[in-house]
């Protein structure tokens, strides 16, 4: 198509030429507004020395194929470094002596105990039933009662009520007794 | 008259660790005391008595002990009467 174009524009040109020629240079109707050829060259002359002037500022910004390959192969050369974790690299370096460990379990304890000692405690107040018994454990392993101490209570207190029902009180004076009787 | 009531309480103090004992009527009443139970605990141990028949009203009062560190108290009522027996505590099995 470009062939094209350019072989109708060169034509056109040759006929402008000639009325050129003929009417002393002033426009006519067949007189093209954009002279087309010498303008896309003039554009892509520009566009040459543009790419040819941006190429040669940011070389290092354009990385040609084989630099992409090799900065890919370190990419991932890198991230296969990062992503391994040596065991035995970090045994060594992370290696406590025993001294230094037990000065650190101090330290911890120590700070744990300051920090219990900062926290307020709520104190609890006990509601159990033996809270005012100073050793239950005491109360609670002696020997139970047993049923005879239970059965003698029973026969003691029928015992006593009868014996009470059995009072008797005997009159041996008078009940009326003269009072002031003159 | 009260004889044989004495007699009895005499008898029940003759009994192993057996250290007091007590009777009381309806309404706390002392009736006789012995050892080292005391006639002023009579109200009390007469409510105690009412307190636990309250709990099975159709059954006999039951027997309650009270327990301390050294002396078990037992009250049993019967009838309009409450007796009270006072005995050191035996030293625990182990």
């Amino acid at each position: 198509m470009d062939l094209v174009r350019t072989v109708v524009d060169a034509v056109i040109a040759c006929f402008n030429c000639r009325e050129n020629d003929s009417r002393s240079g002033e426009p006519t109707e067949r007189s093209a507004l954009l002279q087309h050829n010498a303008d896309q060259r003039i554009l892509q002359v520009r566009r040459i020395s543009e790419n040819q002037r941006v190429e040669v500022e940011y070389a290092n910004s354009f990385p040609t194929r084989e630099k992409d390959e090799q900065s890919e192969l370190v990419k991932i050369v890198q991230e296969t470094n990062s992503n391994i974790i040596d065991v035995a690299a970090l045994d060594t370096h992370h290696m406590l002596e025993q001294s230094e460990y037990n000065c650190r379990v101090k330290t911890y304890t120590q700070r744990l105990a300051q920090q219990w000692n900062t926290i307020p405690t709520t104190e609890t107040n006990y509601n159990g039933l033996l809270k005012d018994v100073a050793n239950p454990e005491q109360l609670l392993t002696t020997n139970p009662p047993t049923s005879d101490d239970v059965i003698s209570a029973r026969e003691f207190i029928k015992d006593i009520a009868q014996a009470i029902n059995d009072i008797k009180i005997d009159n041996h004076e008078d009940l009326v007794v003269p009072f002031q009787v003159t | 008259m009260e004889a044989k009531m004495d007699s009895i309480l005499d008898a029940m103090m003759q009994r192993d660790q057996v250290t007091g004992v007590l009777i009381a009527d309806n309404q706390g009443l002392s009736c006789g005391t012995r050892g080292m139970a005391h006639s002023q605990a009579s109200g009390l141990i007469t409510e105690i008595s009412h307190q636990a028949a309250k709990i099975h009203p159709n059954l006999d009062a039951p027997v309650v002990i009270l327990e301390s560190e050294n002396t078990s108290v037992t009250i049993s009522k019967y009838g309009p009467h409450t007796g009270a027996i006072y005995k050191k505590k035996s030293p625990s099995k182990k």
